[in-house]
């Protein structure tokens, strides 16, 4: 559905986009995962023919997409990453008027705002101006604006930002039911929980770069982080944190001031077992354990040495 | 100091538009200053203006206007064709054209209006020439009502144009009876201390007053008085540097400007003052308005408004008695007052001295007043 | 024709930009009206205050001794007072009624003016009434009711008989800069229609409405609420009592290109990419710098301008639209007029042919 190949995107001295390669299938909901200024905006923005790029070509349901390509444009709905509605118009007059930016036709036009506003939950504040509504509502509104014409593809660019838990949830269990409905997405965000619950193929980039691809379970099996098993409260001397770290399966231990003990373990049984036994056998006394399997900011963090949010 | 330099910064970056309003007031004084020079209308001056004379009479009224233009004024000639006339009126070649119907004499002896007058609309000279016509007219008037023939009364009536009164210029201002070249000077500074200040400083109230940055400084541990007088003391600040700045330039530009004056202290005093009404009108435009496009209409009203009816723009005296009377109640209108006063006389008696000191009173409380309604706004903003 | 209805919808529920460019000058136009509404006429200026000593010219005193209370505040004094008055400003000039009265003022304005006309009108008389007392005494009754009796001789006039107002320069710099107003709605516009301007123009440039039509309703729409409102202050200033010479039918192509004019110098700043601050800063000084020079704050301005630079007067469109107004009612010259209009119809299209450059749809270098 959209092919990305070799894109180079440059301000000057700095290089946004560093050759990009990017594939979407239809149906897909496609994750854009990556730390700030690591130029997935940047992409999008190149993606749907608002920036120039030094290099590369980019296809849209089989064609170059231009500024002028209203076919195309049609099918696309976008939700930017900053609040874009008019201030001085009701919610459910930022939604007509959008709409009605796609579907001309009255009667068709306000079925489907209707279905926004219902999708959305804004049904109480339809006659409200967009200064009186709450950050979370005010996304939702965004959101509503983006989709409501029913596009085939919906690129969302970081819908949740200073988003409150609550409307998160909605948001994200909103795209899970439009991907089921038909619409592709593309989903850029920082925050890997959500891009890791929602998404079933992700890219990783950093620095304009695609630097892994997969379903979250192929990416987590890229790196060697089977296990992290974190003990809390534990009174441990040198040699017994170097006696853990000799453990079978343990890469790497961390002890920190607060007394808190990091093991990463390759991926194999007992592992937890293992350390508990050492510990009691040593009669190190320790608060709570608790065992992760590994995350998206631990595959970031063995690609590029920093954390997801650095 | 935080806030205070957080101001400054803001200050600067919006300099250009002050310095826009204050080259537009330089402008008008350099400019009115010309004009004066060559088209200066008092009674005393020797302006000559050109006018030409139609004479579609051929007889004694076109005559002795034609007459008395070339003695008085400079004659020009002008075809008479209506859009030659336009023309050489529009391009300033001619001051006015005096037509002369066929019947003007009738028209005269009967007490009518027998002479047309088409000068340049709202050019100096259109009023003092319109006066200096129609006294000959009247003059020849009476002397046919005592008996003179027309020709004869023309010509008395010329001879009666050369005969000038007996007035003696006392110079009590040190510039022979005119107001000094920096008295204009001072006269046009309301209008660019208030625009240009309304303009630039209320940018920077604006700033301050959006909903975020707002509520960010509410959460700091300064209080809302350290943050008020933060921002009267920048705008104070501000308002002394550029008040000081123009009287450099004055002083510059002059050759001393008022400091040659005796009355040095009180042109300071005066601009000084100004420019504090300036400030505080500033500052209260700033809380009140919400965007650029309703601060420009702002600006505007507030300076033009009260330099119009301040007497800033037109002289007080030309406006009406009713204007002049709610004029009182007006900062602008003690300050051009208070000009004049130092304008006209070198020395000033007790008198005088006391309606400067009331002029400059005033001037001040009521930029007290601005700041204060400002700050209990303010106030009272922040606690909502 | 929706987007249209819908752009001036909410250009309409903007109050700030709609409400101050009707609302400034219309309280420019009151103050103006106020300040010149009943014209300059020294015969309504207050009582000039004087001193009179005596010298024993009697006739001359009992004529200033009328003139006491109305043109005159006569002060009876002795030469040493009336000095020290004068040099105080009690008073603004000194009498000396001698056989040939004379006076002595300190300065040049207006009310010395006032009372050297009385001077000068009273020696005037004195000698025709001398000259014809003694060439013909039976002339000298009549003579003398004549001289009471000072009529209006001359009439101002345009050429066409119409008549003239003076300080109209006033009330047409304003209707200009009303019209160069227009540009802040357009800058609105054109800020919500660049991608690389806000978050808005980025979600409209994406979606599939041909660029000319969305360009066209915005401009359309902000020239519809911006004409408005400068047929509302025409509409005042009929109110007010202002003629314009009774053309309103070619007062309003005028005001149609004004509004547009102001409208698309907005969008041509507000295309711009400079940060928001200084494309206001850019609006608000060439608007004032503008109407300077169409002489709102100095009515002679233009007239100097014509003289010295006449080229600023063609490509400013304040001076445009302030000349097209001369043109009808004062000059009633349709040739000028219509140089005016062109001159004014040129310089718009210039700027709108621009602005559609700047908002054509297009890829932007950054966002």
């Amino acid at each position: 559905m959209i092919h990305i190949e070799n894109l180079v995107k440059r301000y000057g001295e700095l290089l946004a986009l560093d050759h990009f390669n990017l594939d979407i299938q239809e149906g897909e909901i496609f994750g854009l995962l990556g730390p700030n200024g690591s130029g997935k905006t940047t992409a999008i923005n190149c993606l749907l023919a608002l920036l120039k790029f030094d290099k590369g070509t980019i296809t849209v349901f089989g064609k170059q997409m231009q500024p002028d390509s209203y076919g195309l444009k049609r099918q696309i709905g976008v939700v930017p990453q900053n609040v874009a509605v008019f201030e001085q118009m009701t919610v459910y007059e930022n939604i007509d008027y959008f709409c009605g930016l796609y579907v001309p036709e009255k009667g068709k036009r306000r079925e489907l705002v209707q279905d926004a506003i219902q999708f959305t939950g804004l049904e109480d504040y339809k006659k409200m101006m967009p200064r009186k509504l709450s950050g979370g509502l005010l996304r939702r509104l965004n959101i509503a604006c983006g989709i409501a014409h029913r596009p085939r593809l919906i690129i969302m660019d970081e819908p949740t930002v200073a988003v409150d838990p609550q409307s998160r949830n909605r948001i994200l269990e909103g795209i899970v039911e439009l991907n089921r409905n038909g619409s592709t997405i593309i989903y850029t965000s920082h925050y890997m929980e959500e891009v890791e619950q929602i998404c079933s193929r992700i890219v990783i980039m950093d620095h304009g770069r695609s630097i892994a691809e997969g379903t979250p379970e192929e990416l987590k099996q890229m790196i060697k982080t089977g296990e992290t098993i974190v003990v809390e409260k534990a009174e441990l001397t040198q040699e017994q944190q170097a006696d853990i770290a000799n453990l079978p399966h343990v890469f790497r231990v961390e002890y920190d001031r607060e007394r808190t003990l990091t093991v990463k373990c390759t991926s194999a049984q007992h592992n937890v077992v293992r350390i508990l036994n050492y510990l009691q056998g040593q009669g190190v006394t320790f608060g709570r354990v608790l065992s992760e399997l590994p995350t998206l900011n631990d595959v970031f963090l063995e690609l590029t040495g920093k954390e997801l949010r650095d | 100091m935080r806030v205070f330099k957080g101001y400054l910064q803001i200050v600067f970056k919006n300099s250009g538009l002050l310095l826009m309003y204050l080259l537009i007031t330089v402008s008008i004084v350099f400019i009115s200053q010309k004009n004066i020079e060559t088209n200066d209308t008092s009674a005393f001056s020797a302006a000559r203006y050109r006018v030409a004379v139609l004479d579609r009479e051929g007889g004694k009224i076109g005559n002795v206007l034609t007459e008395y233009i070339a003695r008085n004024q400079i004659l020009a000639a002008v075809a008479d064709d209506k859009q030659a006339i336009w023309d050489e009126l529009f391009y300033r070649n001619i001051q006015c054209v005096l037509i002369v119907p066929e019947d003007a004499a009738k028209k005269l002896a009967e007490g009518g209006a027998a002479v047309q007058i088409v000068s340049v609309p709202g050019s100096a000279g259109e009023y003092y020439l319109h006066a200096k016509i129609n006294n000959l007219l009247q003059q020849i008037r009476v002397y046919t009502a005592g008996g003179f023939s027309m020709e004869e009364a023309c010509e008395k009536a010329l001879e009666l144009s050369q005969k000038e009164a007996s007035v003696t210029l006392l110079d009590v201002n040190g510039n022979a009876g005119r107001r000094p070249d920096y008295n204009d000077f001072f006269a046009y500074l309301p209008y660019g201390f208030l625009g240009g200040m309304i303009i630039s400083m209320s940018f920077v109230v604006m700033e301050f007053k959006k909903k975020e940055i707002k509520r960010r400084i509410t959460c700091s541990p300064v209080s809302a008085r350290v943050q008020n007088s933060a921002a009267i003391a920048c705008f104070l600040t501000v308002g002394v540097l550029v008040w000081g700045v123009c009287i450099a330039v004055q002083s510059a530009v002059y050759h001393g400007g008022a400091f040659r004056s005796e009355n040095r202290f009180c042109y300071l005093l005066n601009s000084l003052a100004c420019m504090t009404v300036a400030m505080s009108l500033a500052y209260l435009t700033g809380m009140a308005a919400g965007n650029a496009g309703a601060l420009n209409g702002i600006a505007n009203v507030i300076s033009l408004g009260l330099c119009f009816l301040g007497g800033i723009f037109v002289p007080i005296e030309m406006l009406g008695s009713g204007v002049e009377k709610a004029a009182r109640f007006l900062p602008t209108y003690w300050y051009s007052k208070i000009n004049g006063l130092l304008g006209d006389y070198a020395r000033l008696n007790s008198g005088m001295l006391q309606t400067v000191m009331q002029g400059l009173l005033i001037q001040f409380l009521f930029a007290a007043a601005c700041f204060g309604v400002t700050t209990a706004v303010t106030k009272a903003r922040q606690r909502e | 024709m929706r987007l249209y209805a819908i752009r001036l919808l909410q250009l309409l529920r903007r109050k700030q930009e709609g409400f101050w460019g009707l609302l400034f000058p219309i309280v420019m136009a009151t103050l103006f009206f106020v300040s010149f509404g009943n014209g300059v006429d020294p015969e309504k200026m207050s009582a000039v205050p004087a001193a009179l000593v005596s010298r024993g010219n009697q006739i001359f005193e009992r004529l200033l001794q009328e003139m006491d209370g109305a043109v005159l505040n006569l002060n009876p004094m002795e030469e040493e007072e009336a000095l020290e008055a004068l040099a105080h400003g009690e008073v603004k000039g000194i009498f000396y009624s001698e056989e040939e009265p004379s006076l002595t003022v300190t300065s040049l304005g207006i009310q010395e003016t006032v009372l050297e006309t009385l001077l000068r009108s009273y020696l005037e008389n004195q000698t025709m009434i001398l000259q014809i007392g003694e060439q013909n005494p039976a002339g000298l009754i009549p003579a003398a009711a004549q001289i009471s009796r000072y009529g209006d001789y001359l009439e101002s006039a345009d050429i066409n008989g119409g008549s003239m107002e003076t300080n109209l320069g006033y009330f047409y710099a304003l209707i200009s800069m009303a019209c160069l107003f227009g540009a802040f709605l357009g800058m609105t516009c054109a800020t919500e229609m660049r991608a690389d301007q806000s978050p808005l123009a980025l979600r409209r440039s994406v979606a599939p409405v041909h660029r000319l039509s969305l360009v066209l309703a915005e401009m359309a729409a902000a020239f519809t609420v911006q004409f408005g409102n400068v047929c509302l202050l025409l509409l005042y200033l009929r109110l007010l009592g202002l003629s314009f010479g009774g053309k309103w039918a070619l007062l309003l192509p005028v005001c149609a290109l004004g509004s547009m004019a102001g409208v698309a110098f907005g969008m041509f700043v507000g295309s711009a990419k400079m940060r928001e601050g200084f494309k206001n800063t850019v609006l608000i000084g060439s608007s004032l710098l503008m109407s300077f020079f169409a002489g709102l704050m100095f009515v002679n301005m233009k007239d100097i301008v014509e003289h010295h630079a006449p080229l600023l007067n063609r490509i400013n469109p304040a001076a445009l639209i302030a000349d097209a107004f001369y043109s009808i009612s004062i000059y009633d010259n349709p040739e000028r007029y219509r140089r005016n209009l062109f001159l004014l119809a040129a310089i718009t299209s210039v700027f709108v042919l621009t602005g559609f450059w700047r908002l054509r749809r297009e890829r932007y270098e950054s966002l």
